[in-house]
């Protein structure tokens, strides 16, 4: 990979792999380290990277979630992947339409929330995220449901006028 | 209750950018690279496993040991057995003829 081409896959996808991670961990300063992570990856060892298998973002994405997944461990975070990590609901009676949606992601399962995640922001199809996740597209099916069916409940204020969409 | 594609639209709202910072992070990586070996020949460091830290050091306990405790070399002197040694006096009246054939003495 020249020079050039590093620079075209930053410019290209660092909003993707940032967002990504931001929106899973929910952290601006651990979102800038796995995206650097993962871009350093990508300039140490750029043969990982194989064009024939797909193109880059879900590449990139995959090194994003690993490192994601990886802190979590380290953190002993992951123990609750499917069940509600933060049962309670978040409050969405102010703030910037943004910060509460965010905070209604956060409040996902972290399986539901990748799911949802590269369902919504990055176009997947179910059988991209179960190849992805390496799950039963069926699997990825019910956690997208189950992720939906939250944060409708959730964001209903949103809808409703309530609140933060008033912004 | 919100429809798949209202909730869509709703979730679209959470939009995000790469802060700037990330850019410098990135690229400053990347030209540290750039540098190579000189670099890494003067700052660089490794990961070695401790397993072989400790091999490794037995291995240099066990070399200093046994130089420190190995007996010195025998003297060249040491090697003349006692039949060899003939008194001074004696040797000084030896004959020169009376060395044995094939010998440079």
């Amino acid at each position: 990979m020249t020079e050039q081409d590093f620079r075209r896959a930053f410019q290209d996808h660092k909003d993707a792999v940032y967002g990504f991670a931001l929106r899973m961990t929910g952290s601006k300063e651990i979102a800038e380290d796995v995206a650097q992570d993962c871009f350093v990856e990508l300039l140490r060892r750029p043969d990982r990277y194989d064009a024939t298998r797909g193109s880059l973002r879900p590449f990139l994405l995959g090194v994003a979630r690993n490192l994601v997944f990886r802190r979590w461990r380290e953190q002993k975070r992951l123990d609750p992947l499917e069940t509600d990590m933060r049962s309670e609901t978040p409050d969405l009676t102010a703030g910037p339409v943004a910060a509460l949606i965010g905070m209604a992601v956060q409040s996902l399962p972290p399986l539901q929330r990748e799911a949802l995640l590269l369902f919504e922001y990055e176009g997947f199809t179910l059988e991209e995220i179960a190849k992805f996740v390496n799950a039963d597209v069926g699997t990825v099916k019910s956690r997208l449901h189950r992720a939906r069916e939250r944060l409708r409940h959730v964001l209903a204020p949103l809808k409703n006028g309530s609140g933060g969409m008033e912004q | 209750m919100m429809t798949d594609d209202q909730l869509s639209a709703l979730l679209r709202k959470w939009n995000i950018q790469a802060p700037d910072s990330l850019e410098g992070r990135v690229f400053s990586q990347q030209s540290a690279r750039r540098l190579g070996w000189w670099r890494f020949l003067l700052r660089g460091y490794i990961r070695v496993p401790v397993p072989l830290v400790c091999c490794v050091s037995l291995l240099m306990i066990g070399t200093v040991w046994r130089l420190s405790t190995r007996p010195p070399a025998p003297c060249a002197m040491a090697s003349v057995t006692a039949v060899q040694q003939v008194p001074a006096a004696e040797a000084a009246l030896k004959p020169a003829d009376t060395c044995p054939a094939n010998t440079r003495c």
